[in-house]
């Protein structure tokens, strides 16, 4: 097909669905308002893709990916470069963060082969702290878990309570041994526990998919809650 | 032929999806959910947090996860707007959170009579990861400086006062689909003890659970489901209660297309037909 | 050997830093005016100075830099951590308090801005791919002028309305805040929403094609899969409500399986798992910290 025959077949497409759509907004089956009806192209511009590879969704890809970065660009200039850089800086006259933007914009030295250095100086003082944050932030996350996965064993409890308990002990320990890829699980006891705890993983895995099915089918309610709802007028508000 | 019919199934299964989702967003089916212990703790949290203090609601979520964190946003912002106490939105995961959390306060505000700046105040989005959350916990003011929706100073604000540090902060709600949780545990409530709720999408709900369990954590919404029993407490039908009922039909069609798939492959394999063949349906 | 190099390294940078703060204290206040843009344009002059001479160094001596640089880093944290919050050995300071915990919120605060210029760096990586593309007229030349136009129309109205929301637009009745609404609310909001959407098909394609319970420990998985996506909805509820809500048949209720599965199986399995994350991520912060870890980006000449 030609590039002519293509422009002329798009524009008959549109024309189609212009058409239909102000038959539908005439006769109260789509709502009136220019919002929603940005929101239904933009919903069903993507949705396009279910039937094939089309140029309409790599359109509305593309200026979701721009619309992204300029709302990216804003947040930071509005919301954190104005009043934690440019204030401090230029209004109260506290001359020494000029020190930071420096420090920023060493990190666009990636793009010179000569000065990427800087770039890796800079990284490497933020991987340094991230480090050092994590180093600390060992021991106050690590402790709390190890206290409490020493659960009693064998005491008056409820037996539910008890059974729980094992169900616990057994899990993690055996879940642990199966991890031990430092030495060679040769023993029948290490082999054994490695076994079982491959398996019980797999209860662990099955609730995160089990949970995966929920969050994702949840986006999709989300966006046929829009279409439906407020695009499509016949079934009315809920 | 083969190609066809590769093609097309899998725009029958889509659409038999959407149609089974679609039926049950139209028909109303009023739902009843079973209220975990996990939802009620954060529940309970939110109704304990003392009047001089402030409740950081974290919205480090955006628009891809809406249909999840939104729901859960709407439900704690309701409560802490029902129960009278004061909050202030937050992000540092997603630059959108805080602007999206702000659009739900601000629709909600008027039912319960709230004003911004007396109610709530909005600290924006934040960049700087964990080493700016240690520096927020311990000078607030002098991490945020400023609001969002009027940029005045936030300490002008009657709905900050006397709030300085993390020590100042009653609870802290976490509403993310990232694994923003393990920052808050290590470095929040590791130094500060400064209760956490956790309300999560469905794919991090699992990994919730030791920090639940090791009491890191004071309460865990698990998705679409965590909202809709958070509804279910506070007693009114939202957003999440009204999207059960094809989320139950999203969830059958689901299990009946893992069932059906191993009906047809194991049958074949009884057939001796080797897997793949017929199985490109 | 290494270790005591990184002992003395400490402490040296430790002696140097205090005795730089001492010196350097009294200058580090707001200025206005002439004296202002005089210490700006001193601290640019000098930051070039230093990069310039660093640049002349030989890169046998640049390496060096760079790890003492990134160890001296991740040594703030650690110190302001392990060391006491009060104590004896802070002499200099007359409430002997630990000297790195006032300047948490500093470093806090320089991170955010050192950040938000890094974020700018994405944004400007992306404009650069499609300047390329539309610089060469490659195929899908016209999706990249689209990027451009709604980055600039997104970026121009999002900090246009924080300055002058109700600036009407050339002789319209539309204004800034409203452009911007329609920009946020009707175009980036449902983009985004639907295109994570679009994974729930791809699931179901999935489910049909891909999970197969070829194994026992597949099938064992499974049943916990359904259990959890049962239980955590009404349908689920539903199945089982005719059991008793108390009394030992209430375990049996669907519900109370999810809970049961999510909230001790699982998570005693995922808490060997977070172990083995903690472990790991000291091990590895450890490597980074004295810059023993190995790969493309710590090993690049510089």
């Amino acid at each position: 097909m030609s590039r002519t025959q293509a422009i002329a077949r798009g524009l008959l497409w549109v024309a189609a669905l212009a058409a239909v759509a102000v038959f539908g907004i005439r006769h109260h089956v789509f709502a009136r308002d220019l919002g929603v009806w940005l929101a239904a192209t933009c919903t069903l511009a993507i949705y396009s893709i279910l039937y094939r590879e089309n140029v309409v969704f790599r359109l509305f890809e593309h200026i979701f990916i721009g619309l992204a970065a300029g709302y990216s660009l804003y947040t930071v200039v509005t919301q954190v470069l104005q009043p934690k850089w440019f204030t401090p800086l230029f209004v109260e006259g506290k001359w020494y963060w000029i020190f930071a933007s420096l420090m920023g914009t060493m990190f666009y030295s990636v793009y010179s082969k000569r000065w990427s250095w800087m770039n890796r100086l800079a990284a490497g003082v933020f991987m340094g702290l991230s480090a050092g944050l994590t180093i600390v932030g060992f021991v106050t996350g690590l402790a709390p878990q190890m206290m409490y996965s020493f659960k009693p064993l064998w005491q008056r409890t409820p037996p539910y309570l008890l059974f729980n308990s094992i169900v616990f002990f057994i899990t993690v320990i055996t879940v642990m041994s199966y991890f031990f890829f430092s030495f060679e699980q040769r023993h029948p006891v290490v082999k054994g526990s490695a076994r079982l705890g491959r398996w019980l993983l797999m209860v662990a895995f099955g609730a995160i998919f089990g949970n995966t099915v929920m969050g994702r089918m949840s986006l999709l309610i989300d966006r046929l809650q829009f279409l439906l709802l407020q695009w499509l007028q016949v079934f009315g508000h809920r | 032929m083969e190609r066809d019919w590769q093609f097309w199934s899998r725009r029958i299964i889509w659409l038999a999806l959407a149609i089974a989702t679609a039926v049950f967003l139209v028909v109303k089916i009023d739902t009843r959910m079973y209220v975990s212990k996990p939802a009620r703790d954060i529940y309970d949290a939110i109704e304990a947090v003392p009047d001089n203090k402030i409740i950081v609601v974290t919205c480090n979520w955006e628009m891809g996860t809406r249909g999840e964190n939104g729901p859960q946003t709407e439900a704690l912002i309701r409560h802490c707007f029902r129960a009278g106490k004061r909050f202030a939105i937050f992000g540092w995961a997603f630059p959108p959170g805080p602007a999206l959390g702000q659009q739900i306060a601000e629709r909600l505000a008027p039912t319960y009579g709230r004003r911004y700046g007396r109610d709530w105040v909005n600290w924006g989005f934040n960049t700087g990861g964990s080493p700016m959350i240690r520096g927020w916990a311990k000078d607030i003011p002098g991490t945020i400086k400023q609001d969002i929706i009027l940029h005045k100073p936030i300490t002008s604000y009657p709905v900050m006062r006397g709030v300085k540090s993390a020590r100042d902060v009653g609870l802290i709600l976490d509403i993310t689909p990232s694994d923003t949780l393990s920052t808050w545990v290590q470095f929040v409530y590791g130094f500060y003890r400064t209760p956490i709720g956790y309300a999560c999408t469905g794919v991090m709900a699992p990994e919730a659970f030791p920090f639940y369990d090791a009491h890191q954590i004071v309460g865990v919404l698990k998705g679409l489901a965590g909202a809709a029993e958070y509804e279910q407490l506070m007693g009114y039908r939202g957003d999440a209660l009204k999207r059960m009922p094809a989320q139950s039909s999203a969830h059958a069609v689901i299990i009946g297309l893992i069932v059906l798939g191993n009906v047809i492959y194991f049958r074949a394999r009884r057939r001796g037909e080797a897997p793949g063949r017929r199985l490109s349906a | 050997m290494v270790v005591t190099t990184y002992v003395m390294g400490g402490l040296i940078t430790a002696v140097a830093w205090w005795a730089l703060v001492q010196a350097l204290t009294p200058i580090f206040r707001p200025l206005k005016g002439g004296a202002f843009y005089g210490a700006v344009s001193a601290s640019v002059l000098l930051w070039a100075a230093v990069m310039y001479l660093l640049h002349r160094l030989p890169a046998s001596v640049k390496k060096p830099v760079v790890v003492f640089m990134t160890f001296v880093a991740g040594l703030f944290y650690v110190l302001e951590f392990y060391l006491p919050a009060r104590s004896g050995i802070f002499f200099w300071r007359a409430s002997h308090s630990n000297p790195f915990t006032p300047v948490l919120e500093t470093v806090g605060n320089a991170t955010l801005v050192v950040l938000g210029f890094v974020l700018l760096l994405a944004t400007f990586n992306l404009g650069l791919v499609h300047a390329k593309n539309i610089r060469a007229l490659r195929s899908g030349y016209y999706n990249s002028i689209a990027f451009y136009l709604a980055f600039l129309a997104m970026a121009t109205f999002g900090i246009w309305q924080v300055y002058a929301p109700t600036t009407k637009l050339f002789a319209s009745r539309l204004t800034v805040q409203q452009v911007y609404g329609y920009l946020f609310n009707s175009t980036y909001v449902p983009l985004a929403a639907t295109l994570f959407s679009v994974l729930a098909f791809y699931m179901a394609t999935a489910a049909f094609r891909a999970f197969r319970v070829r194994t026992a420990e597949a099938g064992f998985m499974m049943a916990a899969a359904f259990i959890c996506m049962l239980g955590q909805v009404p349908l689920g509820m539903w199945l089982t409500h005719t059991l008793p809500l108390h009394g030992p048949l209430s375990y049996l209720r669907i519900e109370a399986m999810a809970s049961w599965v999510l909230g001790v199986f699982s998570m005693a399995g995922l808490r060997a798992v977070t172990f083995g994350i903690f472990v790991g991520a000291l091990a590895m912060s450890l490597r980074i910290w004295l810059s023993l870890e190995r790969g493309a980006f710590f090993e690049q000449e510089l």
